[in-house]
């Protein structure tokens, strides 16, 4: 992608995300690709605290919560720093709810990325997740808080084992 | 035999809804897929998978874990049973997308309470307890009209499985051990 192609890219999804008009579940649908995007495969972390709230709660396996919006930029920034060239990929999104009481979401994505820098399990290995191997599942509450939306509360599991083996454990 | 009435009553109560159930709307698709869903994991009725499941179904879940065919889904939910021969599944969260005219797609959030008291590919029993705490579980299905009946085309399924193995690998991980 050349660096003009990519920063047409940003810019579009930037529009997407800057001007959030959740009237119906397919809008909701529509950002939140946009955002996850923007995030993850533009590395754009700091619109983490535009969308998420202050005292927003990641429910994971083994009741290992992520707790605080500090707490998701850290484990997004580790994360982008094991794996630079990380893309996540959508298989599926929806979306209910309304404008008046807020909306809920389920994304289904593969992530595309090599273990190339240090992670908690120890230096990069070289190995690759992709969608033959790795799924991640999160569910989003999304509502309006003093006027903005905010994403509140969210569930999320993935392919651990995979992800650990790629990252170095064991 | 308190007990037996009971499930059998609950089980009677499902079969009746997924008989009844016309998939007119996203309300119905979520009844539908949850009434299936208690049915075969609450109450063991394994075979159902071949009777509500595509002929030619597609299953992913943790790992690049890939099924195919509703036997290879058989074998993996009697694998759990198995290890887990008192598992009980929890529905904590459900809702749907689609229409009668083309598809639904149903999401459930839920979580499992049971004993591993049952061999697994991973040893002997160990005697550790899914709970609410361990065992978070997410899940998309697909339903298509094949014929003139709503199946399930496609499921994405994840659930703890990093911590359920080593649950089943482990003894020291129990904290709350059931009768």
């Amino acid at each position: 992608m050349t660096i003009e192609k990519r920063q047409e890219t940003v810019n579009r999804l930037r529009e997407i995300v800057d001007h959030p008009d959740f009237k119906s579940p397919t809008d909701v649908e529509q950002f939140f690709i946009a955002y996850t995007h923007l995030i993850w495969n533009y590395k754009m972390v700091g619109t983490i605290y535009d969308y998420y709230a202050d005292d927003i709660v990641i429910h994971v396996e083994n009741g290992n919560d992520i707790v605080g919006v500090e707490a998701v930029v850290k484990d997004t920034i580790i994360r982008l720093n094991a794996m630079p060239d990380l893309k996540i990929e959508f298989i599926d999104i929806f979306a209910e709810g309304n404008e008046e009481n807020g909306y809920k979401f389920i994304q289904v994505t593969f992530h595309e990325g090599t273990s190339l820098g240090p992670s908690q399990f120890g230096p990069p290995t070289g190995k690759k997740l992709n969608d033959n191997n790795f799924m991640n599942m999160c569910e989003c509450l999304v509502k309006k808080i003093d006027g903005k939306w905010k994403v509140t509360e969210e569930w999320g599991t993935q392919s651990n084992k995979r992800l650990e083996s790629v990252l170095g454990k064991g | 035999m308190v007990i037996a009435e009971e499930m059998a009553q609950e089980r009677i109560a499902l079969e009746q809804a997924i008989a009844t159930t016309k998939l007119e709307d996203k309300a119905a698709a979520v009844c539908f897929v949850e009434s299936l869903i208690k049915l075969i994991w609450n109450h063991k009725m394994v075979g159902l998978i071949h009777t509500f499941y595509d002929h030619k179904p597609l299953f992913k879940g943790a790992n690049g874990l890939k099924l195919v065919s509703q036997d290879e889904i058989v074998i993996e939910t009697l694998e759990m049973l198995a290890a887990f021969p008192n598992l009980r599944m929890n529905i904590t969260e459900s809702f749907a997308s689609g229409d009668k005219n083309s598809e639904f797609k149903v999401y459930l959030r839920s979580y499992c309470d049971g004993q591993n008291q049952g061999p697994s590919r991973f040893g002997p029993p160990t005697n550790n307890v899914l709970n609410e705490k361990n065992s978070l579980g997410q899940s998309v299905y697909i339903l298509k009209k094949i014929g003139k009946n709503w199946k399930i085309k496609t499921e994405y399924s994840l659930r703890s499985q990093l911590t359920i193995e080593k649950l089943l690998t482990t003894n020291h991980l129990s904290t709350n051990h059931k009768g």
